[in-house]
C-alpha cells in the first residue's frame, strides 16, 4: 500500500502545480468552535433519489455524505487514502480481492450495529439488478462476492482486478448503509438513508428542503478529520433553490447562511460586500466537448482538429468564468490523480483551423459559411438543460468562435434523460461532459460505460490501455496508461478540454469551519455558527 | 329537496367530462413519440436486454391490446392509481398528494388576495370619481398585461433584496407566501375588477336600480344591496376558472421562488417526459374543475334563487 | 373614448411592428456581438438597455428578439383563430351529434388552464419554437368555437336568414352572404385580444426553457436569462419583460377600444 500512497502524493503535488485558483480548504478558524445553533444552506439542484447506491448526482451526494460513512477516507487535500470504517486494509497483488479489518463500537442511526454483515449486505445489494444503481454498481464492475471472515473482517471478491476499488470505496457511492431499510425496497431508501454519518437525514419536503440533524453520540469521524466527534451543528436545512440570482440575494440579505455554486461573474462581488467565497477544483473528468469520430462530418479527424483548435477556451475561461475556473490542460482535472498536462499551452489557433479544413475539403462560401460537394458544414450540439455552470451560455460562445471558421454549430438542449439515451444510441454528435471522481480510473467509468454526452469513438488501444491500468496495483503503470488515453483522446481529437470545474461555495459572515469533501462537495461534519 | 336532486343532477353531468378528462389523458400517453420502456430504462449503466425490456413491459402492461389498456386505465384511474413516476419509481398519487398542500395554500392565498382586490377595486371605481375612477379602470388591463415571471422576479427584486421586508424563498410561515402570492393574484385580480366593473355598470342602468335611487336610496346602499347582488353572478362564474388559472400560473411563481407545488412537479414531468405524473395532475385538474364549477352552481342558488339547474345548463 | 390611449398604443405597435420588419436599421449593432470589455454594463448612452453576460447590446438583443416573439405569438392567435372558427361554424351549421360532440371537446379543452394545456402539449410534442405556436394555439381554440358558434345559431335565427333557408338558398351561399359577414365583428374583437394573450403565453413558455434555441432569442428567453443577475443587474430581465408589457398593453388597449365601439 505504501507504494500506492507515495504517488499518490505525487500526483497531488502535480494537482496542485496545475490547478490555478488553489484555496484553502476550510474556512480557518477565527475561535474555538462553538456547539449548536443550526444553518441553512441553499443548494441549486434538487437531489432527487437520496440513496447513494442509486442515484449518480453530485446534488445527492450533497446530502448523502453527510449521512453515510464509508470504509476507507480520502483526504480532500493529498487525496491519500486513510482510515474511516475500516481500520486497515490489503489487497491481493493481482487487484482482484480486498480485506477490510473494520472498526467496532458503530452503529447506524436505527441502532442497527455496522460489523462484517452489514458490509456484506450494502455490496450485495449495491449490485442486485432490482437496486437500479445508476453508478455505484459500475465502480463495483466484475464484482464476486463478500465473504464474512469473522464479524470485523470482510474479504471484497472481484472476477477481473479493480485496482482502484479501495478509492471507489472512499465515496459516498459504496457508503454504508443500515441493512434494515434495504427491507423496505429501493424507492423507500431514495427517500430516507440510514447511514452511520454525522447526521441523521430527518425529513424531506419534496423540491423544497431537507433537514439533517445531529447525530449526538458520533464518534468514528474519519482520520482525515480534524474533529471526529459529533459535529457542531444541532440542525441543518438544505434549501432547494434553482435559481442562481435568488440564491445568491438570499445570502446576501441573510435569508440563508450559505449558498451553492456561486456563479464565477459574482464571485469578486460578494467577496466585496464582505461574504467568504471558497474555491474547490474539483477531480475528474474537466469539462469536455466530445466529437463523435463515427458520425459524418466528424469522422475526418482533420475537422476534429479544426474544431479543436477553433475554439479559444483561454477567452472561454477568461470572459464566462472570469478565470474563476481554470482552463483545462487535459481531460482529467489537475486535481485528479494520474492527471498529465498534455495542453500546456492553448491549441487555438484560428488560421490552422481554416487550413485543416481547406485541405479536408470544405471550400469557403461567400457568406463565410463551409461546404463540400453542396452539403454544409453543420454539426449538431447536445447538451443538458437546464445547464449547470453556465454551459448554455459557453455553448453561444463556442457556437460564435466556429461560425468564425466557417463551422455552423445547431445547439439544442435536451433534458438530462434524453442525452443519456441519445448517447446510448450512438446518435450524439457532438456532446459535453464532466465527472467528479477523485481516481484516474474516472476514465474507465465514463468512456466503457455510454454516459450522457460521453465520447462514442476512442482510439483502438484505448480500451485495452484502461482494463490494464485498473488490473495493476503499479502505480506507475497506471499513471502512464492514464497519460497515454489522456494524450490519445486529445490527438485524435475526439475530446476537446476546455475548464476544470470548480466548486464555488459562497459563506455567510457568522459560518465557520465549512469545509469540502474529496469530490469536492461541501461538509458539514466540522462547521459551526457564531451567533 | 329540490336543491338535492339538483346537485344529483350536476354530479351526473359532471362524470362524461372526467370520462373525457381521463380519455385525453389516456391518448396523452399514447401520442408521445418514444417508447415510455426505453426511457424508463435508458440510465446509465449496461444497455438494457431485451428480456429487461419485455418484462418491464409485461409489468406495465403495454403488451395487452389498446383497448384493454385503455379500460384498465380508466379502472386504475377511478381508484386514484396512476402508476409510477417514471423519474423517481414513487406512485403518482403520494408524489402529487406530497406537494398539493403548500400548493393549495397558495391558491387559496392568492384566490382571497384577488376576490378582496378585485371586487375593491371594481367598486371603488364606480363609487370613486377623478383620477382614482380613471386608475381603477386603468389598473385592471395594466396587470391582465403583465407576464408572471416578470412581476415575480421583480417583486423579489424590490420587496426581498432591497426593503428586505419578505424571504425570498421556502415555504415556512405566513411571509414566504405573501410574493408568490401577490404574483399569482395579479391577473386574477385584473380579470375579476374588470368583468365585474362592467357588469356593475351594466347593473347600474337596469330599472330596479333606478327606481332604487329614484325613492332615495343612497349611494352605497344601492350598490351593496342591489347591484352587486346582481352583477355577482358572471364574477362567480369567473372564480371557477381563475382557481385552475391560479394553479398553473404557479408554475412559474413556483419556479422563482422555489417552492414546492404542483406547478414544479408539472414542469419537472414535462421536462423528464414523466408521463404518468402528467397524466395524474391533468385528472386531478379535472376533477377539481368539476368541484368548483359545482360549487359555483350551488353559489348562483345562494345567490340568486331564481336561478335553476336547467337555467345554468345553457 | 380615450383617444390618447389609442394613439400611444398605436405608435408602440408601430415600434413592434418596425422592430419586426427592419430590426437592423433601429439597431445596428449585431444583437449576438460578444464583446468580453463590457460585460454586464448597466444602461448607457452606447448601450440603451444595458448589456449581459457576454457583452451583448441587450438593445439590440431586444429588437431583434422581437421578430420571434411576435411571429410566434401571430402564428399561434391565428391558427386558434382559423381552427376555432372552423369548428364553430361546423358545430353550429350541422348541429345534431356532432355539434354536441364538438362542444363537449370544446368543455374539456376549457376544463384547463390555459398554461397547463401548453405545457402538456409541449410535453408531448417536445420543445420547439414551432411546438411552443402550437401549444398557445391549442390553449386559444376554445373560446373561437363558441363565439363563432353562438353567431351562427344568433344569425341562423333572424328571419331573413331563415327564409333565405326556406327558400331554396344553398347552405354555403346562406354562410358566406350572413353568417360570415356577421361573424366577423366579435371573432376580430376576439382575436385582438387573444394576441395579446398568445404573446404572454409563448413568452411564458420561454420563459421555462422551451423557447427558441440560441442564438435566436425572444423576449421571454432574454427576461429568462436574465433570472442569474436579478438584484445585480436588472436590467437583463426589466428591458425584455418591459417591451411584453407594453406591447400587451397596447394591443388590448386597441381591443377595448374596439369592442367599446
Amino acid at each position: 500500500m505504501t507504494g500506492r500512497r507515495a504517488v499518490l502524493i505525487a500526483a497531488a503535488t502535480v494537482a496542485a502545480v496545475g490547478c490555478s485558483t488553489s484555496a484553502p480548504d476550510a474556512t480557518a478558524p477565527q475561535a474555538e468552535p462553538k456547539s449548536g445553533g443550526s444553518l441553512t444552506f441553499a443548494t441549486d439542484a434538487d437531489p432527487g433519489c437520496l440513496d447513494p447506491h442509486q442515484s449518480p448526482t453530485a446534488a445527492s451526494q450533497l446530502v448523502t455524505r453527510n449521512v453515510v460513512d464509508s470504509l476507507v477516507a480520502q483526504d480532500p487535500k493529498t487525496l491519500e487514502l486513510k482510515p474511516w470504517l475500516a481500520e486497515s486494509w490489503t489487497a491481493s497483488p493481482d487487484a482482484t480481492s480486498f480485506t477490510f479489518t473494520l472498526r467496532t463500537g458503530v452503529t447506524f442511526s436505527d441502532g442497527v450495529p455496522f460489523d462484517a454483515n452489514a458490509v456484506k449486505a450494502n455490496f450485495d445489494r449495491i449490485v442486485l439488478p432490482a437496486t437500479k444503481s445508476l453508478l455505484a454498481a459500475s465502480l463495483l464492475a466484475g464484482y464476486d462476492g463478500t465473504t464474512v471472515d469473522d464479524p470485523r473482517t470482510v474479504t471484497v471478491k472481484f472476477k477481473a482486478p479493480n485496482a482502484s476499488f479501495p478509492q471507489a470505496a472512499s465515496t459516498a457511492f459504496l457508503g454504508m448503509q443500515s441493512p434494515k431499510v434495504f427491507e423496505a425496497g429501493p424507492e423507500a431508501v431514495c427517500r430516507k438513508p440510514v447511514g452511520s454519518g454525522p447526521f441523521v437525514a430527518a425529513e424531506r419536503q419534496p423540491q423544497a428542503s431537507i433537514t439533517l440533524t445531529k447525530r449526538a453520540d458520533y464518534n468514528w469521524g474519519p482520520e482525515t478529520a480534524k474533529h471526529r466527534g459529533a459535529p457542531y451543528l444541532d440542525l441543518v436545512t438544505i434549501n432547494i433553490v434553482p435559481e442562481n440570482g435568488v440564491r445568491m440575494g438570499s445570502l446576501r440579505t441573510n435569508q440563508v447562511d450559505a449558498i451553492a455554486n456561486v456563479p464565477p461573474k459574482e464571485a469578486d462581488g460578494l467577496k466585496g460586500a464582505g461574504f467568504e467565497v471558497l474555491a474547490k477544483a474539483q477531480p475528474g473528468i474537466a469539462y469536455t466537448l466530445n466529437l463523435n469520430a463515427a458520425r459524418e462530418p466528424l469522422s475526418d479527424v482533420k475537422v476534429r482538429q479544426a474544431i479543436a483548435k477553433a475554439i479559444d477556451t483561454e477567452a472561454v475561461v477568461n470572459n464566462l468564468y472570469q478565470g474563476k475556473y481554470p482552463r483545462a490542460t487535459s481531460v482529467l482535472t489537475g486535481a485528479t490523480p494520474g492527471y498529465a498536462s498534455v495542453l500546456g499551452t492553448s491549441q487555438f489557433d484560428a488560421a490552422a483551423a481554416e487550413r485543416l479544413l481547406d485541405e479536408a475539403g470544405w471550400a469557403k462560401q461567400d457568406d463565410g459559411t463551409r461546404a463540400k460537394n453542396g452539403k454544409p458544414l453543420s454539426i449538431e450540439w447536445t447538451f443538458i438543460s437546464p445547464a449547470r455552470e453556465q454551459r448554455d451560455l459557453l455553448a453561444q460562445v463556442v457556437q460564435q468562435q466556429l461560425k468564425a471558421v466557417g463551422v455552423d454549430v445547431k445547439l439544442v438542449p435536451l433534458a438530462a434523460g434524453e442525452v443519456i439515451a441519445k448517447t446510448a444510441r450512438g446518435e450524439l454528435q457532438m456532446g459535453d461532459i464532466s465527472f467528479v471522481r477523485a481516481d484516474g480510473d474516472v476514465l474507465r467509468t465514463v468512456l466503457t460505460a455510454p454516459r450522457g454526452g460521453a465520447p462514442a469513438v476512442v482510439a483502438p488501444e484505448v480500451p485495452g490501455l484502461l482494463t490494464a491500468a485498473a488490473a495493476t496495483v503499479d502505480d506507475g503503470v497506471r499513471k502512464e496508461n492514464y497519460a497515454k488515453v489522456q494524450r490519445s483522446l486529445i490527438e485524435n481529437a475526439t475530446a476537446i478540454p476546455v475548464y476544470d470545474p470548480t466548486y464555488l461555495l459562497g459563506v455567510g459572515k457568522a459560518v465557520h469551519g465549512l469545509g469540502f469533501d474529496p469530490q469536492g462537495l461541501p461538509s458539514f461534519h466540522e462547521a459551526w455558527v457564531s451567533r | 329537496m329540490r336543491r338535492a336532486g339538483f346537485v344529483l343532477r350536476r354530479l351526473a353531468s359532471a362524470v362524461p367530462v372526467l370520462v373525457a378528462v381521463l380519455t385525453l389523458s389516456f391518448v396523452m400517453m399514447q401520442l408521445v413519440p418514444g417508447d415510455p420502456v426505453q426511457t424508463m430504462l435508458s440510465g446509465a449503466g449496461p444497455a438494457p436486454t431485451p428480456e429487461q425490456e419485455q418484462a418491464l413491459r409485461h409489468q406495465l402492461g403495454l403488451d395487452r391490446p389498446l383497448h384493454e389498456q385503455y379500460f384498465g386505465f380508466l379502472a386504475d384511474a377511478v381508484r386514484g392509481d396512476f402508476g409510477r413516476s417514471v423519474q423517481t419509481g414513487e406512485p403518482v398519487v403520494s408524489a402529487i398528494s406530497a406537494v398539493a398542500p403548500a400548493s393549495a395554500e397558495l391558491a387559496l392565498f392568492a384566490l382571497v388576495l384577488s376576490l378582496v382586490f378585485g371586487v375593491g377595486i371594481a367598486v371603488l371605481g364606480r363609487v370613486a370619481t377623478g383620477p382614482l375612477r380613471s386608475l381603477c379602470h386603468g389598473v385592471p388591463v395594466v396587470f391582465m398585461s403583465t407576464p408572471g415571471y416578470w412581476v415575480a422576479l421583480v417583486l423579489i427584486e424590490v420587496f426581498s433584496f432591497r426593503l428586505t421586508w419578505f424571504p425570498a424563498t421556502g415555504d415556512a410561515g405566513f411571509g414566504a407566501l405573501v410574493l408568490p402570492a401577490v404574483t399569482l393574484a395579479l391577473p386574477a385580480i385584473g380579470v375579476i375588477a374588470q368583468v365585474l366593473g362592467t357588469s356593475l355598470a351594466a347593473v347600474d342602468a337596469e330599472a330596479f336600480v333606478v327606481t332604487a335611487r329614484a325613492k332615495g336610496a343612497g349611494r352605497w346602499r344601492v350598490l351593496l344591496r342591489h347591484a352587486l347582488r346582481n352583477a355577482s353572478i358572471p364574477t362567480i362564474t369567473l372564480v371557477g376558472t381563475t382557481v385552475g388559472n391560479l394553479l398553473a400560473a404557479a408554475v412559474i411563481a413556483e419556479t422563482v421562488f422555489a417552492r414546492p407545488g404542483l406547478g414544479r412537479l408539472t414542469l419537472q414531468a414535462i421536462t423528464n417526459h414523466d408521463i404518468p405524473v402528467l397524466q395524474g395532475v391533468v385528472a386531478l385538474l379535472g376533477v377539481l374543475y368539476v368541484v368548483v364549477n359545482l360549487l359555483v352552481d350551488l353559489c348562483y342558488v345562494l345567490v340568486d334563487p331564481r336561478v335553476t339547474a336547467d337555467r345554468i345548463r345553457d | 373614448m380615450k383617444r390618447p390611449g389609442v394613439v400611444l398604443s398605436l405608435l408602440v405597435l408601430a415600434f413592434v411592428v418596425a422592430c419586426v420588419a427592419v430590426p437592423g436599421l433601429l439597431a445596428p449593432t449585431p444583437p449576438d456581438r460578444i464583446d468580453p470589455l463590457v460585460m454586464l454594463e448597466p444602461p448607457s448612452f452606447a448601450h440603451p438597455f444595458g448589456t449581459d453576460q457576454l457583452g451583448r447590446d441587450l438593445f439590440s438583443r431586444v429588437v431583434h428578439g422581437a421578430r420571434m416573439s411576435v411571429l410566434v405569438a401571430l402564428a399561434a392567435a391565428s391558427a386558434s383563430l382559423v381552427v376555432g372558427a372552423l369548428v364553430g361554424l361546423v358545430a353550429g351549421m350541422l348541429g345534431g351529434w356532432l355539434d354536441a360532440l364538438l362542444m363537449r371537446a370544446v368543455d374539456v379543452l376549457l376544463a384547463f388552464p390555459a398554461l397547463l394545456l401548453s405545457l402538456a402539449v409541449i410535453g408531448i410534442l417536445g420543445s420547439s419554437v414551432v411546438n411552443v405556436a402550437v401549444a398557445v394555439a391549442v390553449a386559444g381554440v376554445a373560446p373561437y368555437c363558441r363565439v363563432v358558434r353562438a353567431q351562427v345559431l344568433h344569425v341562423r335565427t333572424r328571419p331573413f336568414v331563415a327564409a333565405a333557408t326556406v327558400s331554396g338558398v344553398r347552405p354555403s351561399a346562406v354562410l358566406v352572404r350572413h353568417i360570415i359577414p356577421n361573424a366577423a365583428g366579435p371573432v376580430l374583437t376576439l382575436a385582438l385580444m387573444s394576441l395579446g394573450v398568445a404573446l404572454l403565453a409563448s413568452s411564458s413558455l420561454s420563459f421555462l426553457g422551451f423557447g427558441p434555441r440560441p442564438p435566436d432569442a425572444d423576449w421571454g428567453t432574454l427576461a429568462s436569462s436574465g433570472r442569474d443577475y436579478v438584484g445585480t443587474a436588472w436590467w437583463l430581465t426589466a428591458f425584455p419583460g418591459l417591451m411584453v408589457v407594453c406591447t400587451t398593453l397596447a394591443v388590448t388597449a386597441l381591443h377595448r377600444a374596439v369592442a367599446r365601439r
